[in-house]
């Protein structure tokens, strides 16, 4: 149809937008690497990057690399949103439960999560469970602090309609609050994937033995700088790949809001 | 339409009343369906307490399309929203003598916007008063294109409604509240935002609706001519805190189509309740 046409195009186009100038750069910076302006040994030409990446995919520690940090970042987005999506919805409709549980939220909702994470160790030791555990209590806030105010902009209009036509509450979740905040629902979760592949890669460098942070904080510390690129260039693409996946979801499941 | 017949029964001059009424048109029937007496509404916000209703008393007869007019912010959604039980908290008594042999709800309520849902298609927002009454989807569906038909929407059952105009919309909402059958209508400016054409075809759609389902309406409004062309009786109500200062009977025949209405005893009636509501207009805008 003519509207999902539309948003396809649009889609297209923004991806046109962000490709460009990503391009452009690696031009510039293939061409002066090329040319010696830029120093190769610390910029290596993006021809060469590519090269190494694929090369240490196939027989290097790349591919499990990425693999750890896929796991750890899906794991706990799969945890912090659930949880997140569960606890905002439930805070966004019942105002006793808003009382009781916004406070906290809004006591480590600005506190920069990554200054948590020493103390999450100290409590519990470093472990998986707390790098895990770490990323998701940041993506739930995201996730809970914006389905709540999904919830609390419904037009009213739409849940008085819903209770003048018989819905109890199970079907006022599904039926209204759900979709009726699902934009600011998807909107947490790409803020929250943000954060949670900032948290990631803060942490490997920190406080892990594998991964592409480590990875990256690894190469640089031993100089291997083509293989610090090859991770970056990792976590880019998984970076790009999921918060621009799940804009695009958001925008599908919301095409109402398309206009 | 299964009302309970051992009250029309005892009732001696019942018959009479039966071969009275014209067949084709729609008409009270003459017993009390809502009774409301002296309902009160205050609202407390932050800024203080607002009276919206105060000490209305009101009857309301069964099958009767009856009419509340009143200046805007005078309550009439409040009363509205206290008959369909949104609104729980009142003072007073409100007693509604219909009753659903199925179960379902004896009121719903038509809203000025918004009513239906965006995400869902013109036929899940027509049959979702019956899905909440846990109707089956098959049976569902085919109740609810019945009366897409009927509002000539028969071929935007999978559209989604910001794909349709504003009047489409709105027949969406006619549509779901007649799917629903309830016993009371309660319809709040249904038609307040549509251009005056628009406005105007989907009255006679709703007045062929209401002959052929013989359902009691409460209908809201702020436009005299509606109140007059649509209702059997209008209520006019006082500014805030509202009360009924008037009720009305429009005795202008049926069918009211456009032409077939007097113009001398629509005039006169416009000016009379014209008069009734101007002091309470010019109260509520002095506020
Ligand atoms: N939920 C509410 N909380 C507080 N005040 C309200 C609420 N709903 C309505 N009011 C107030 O009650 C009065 C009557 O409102 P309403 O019933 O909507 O009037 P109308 O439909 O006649 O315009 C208005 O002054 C309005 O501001
Ligand atoms: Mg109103």
């Amino acid at each position: 149809m003519s509207q999902s046409h539309r948003r396809q195009h649009t889609v297209g186009r923004r991806l046109g937008y962000h490709l460009a100038p990503i391009l452009a750069v690696l031009l510039c910076w293939e061409v002066l690497a090329r040319l010696a302006v830029l120093n190769p040994t610390f910029f290596p030409p993006p021809s060469v990057v590519a090269g190494v990446t694929a090369r240490l995919l196939v027989e290097g520690p790349l591919l499990y690399h990425t693999w750890v940090s896929l796991r750890r970042i899906l794991l706990a987005f799969v945890v912090g949103a659930t949880s997140g999506v569960a606890v905002g919805l439930w805070m966004g409709w019942s105002r006793p439960v808003r009382l009781l549980v916004n406070p906290y939220v809004s006591l480590f909702y600005p506190i920069p999560k990554i200054a948590l994470v020493p103390i999450m160790f100290t409590l519990l030791g470093v472990t998986e469970t707390v790098r895990v555990l770490a990323m998701s209590i940041a993506i739930f806030l995201l996730v809970a602090v914006n389905t709540m105010g999904g919830v609390q902009q419904i037009d009213d209009a739409y849940i008085d309609a819903a209770l003048d036509n018989g819905a109890g509450t199970l079907a006022l979740y599904r039926d209204v609050l759900i979709p009726g905040s699902l934009s600011e629902v998807f909107a947490g979760l790409s803020l929250g994937l943000g954060v949670g592949f900032n948290l990631i890669v803060v942490i490997e460098m920190l406080a892990a033995e594998s991964g592409l942070g480590y990875l990256i904080w690894r190469s640089w510390r031993l100089f291997t700088l083509q293989r610090m690129y090859a991770a970056l260039v990792m976590i880019s693409l998984l970076g790009i790949v999921f918060i621009y996946g799940v804009d695009a979801l958001g925008d599908r499941l919301t095409f109402w809001e398309a206009e | 339409m299964d009302r309970e017949p051992p009250n029309a029964v005892t009732e001696p001059d019942s018959t009479a009343t039966a071969t009275a009424e014209s067949v084709d048109e729609a008409s009270a029937t003459g017993s009390a369906c809502i009774r409301a007496r002296g309902v009160g509404k205050r609202y407390t916000t932050r800024s203080g307490e607002v009276e919206a209703l105060t000490d209305v008393d009101l009857t309301i007869q069964d099958q009767e399309f009856f009419c509340l007019l009143g200046p805007s912010g005078c309550g009439k959604s409040t009363f509205l929203r206290i008959l369909s039980g949104l609104v729980s908290e009142y003072t007073g008594e409100i007693e509604i003598s219909a009753a659903r042999a199925d179960g379902g709800s004896v009121t719903n309520m038509v809203f000025q916007e918004h009513g239906i849902f965006p995400w869902k298609t013109v036929l899940d927002n027509v049959a979702f008063g019956l899905k909440m009454d846990g109707v089956g989807k098959q049976q569902r569906y085919e109740r609810a294109r019945a009366y897409l038909e009927k509002v000539d929407l028969a071929e935007f059952a999978d559209a989604y409604p910001h794909q349709l105009s504003g009047g489409m919309k709105q027949r969406v909402a006619i549509a779901r509240a007649f799917t629903n059958d309830p016993e009371i209508l309660l319809m709040d400016e249904p038609f307040g935002v549509l251009d005056a054409q628009t406005k105007r075809n989907l009255q006679t759609e709703l007045l062929s609706l209401w002959s052929e389902t013989k359902k009691t309406v409460v209908y809201v409004t702020h436009d005299i001519e509606e109140a007059i062309t649509l209702g059997d009786r209008l209520a006019v109500m006082t500014a805030r805190p509202g009360g009924v200062k008037a009720v009305l009977d429009i005795d202008l025949p049926r069918p009211r189509t456009r032409g077939a209405i007097p113009t001398d005893e629509f005039t006169t009636l416009r000016e009379r309740v014209w008069e009734l509501l101007s002091d309470e207009v010019q109260q509520s805008v002095e506020r």
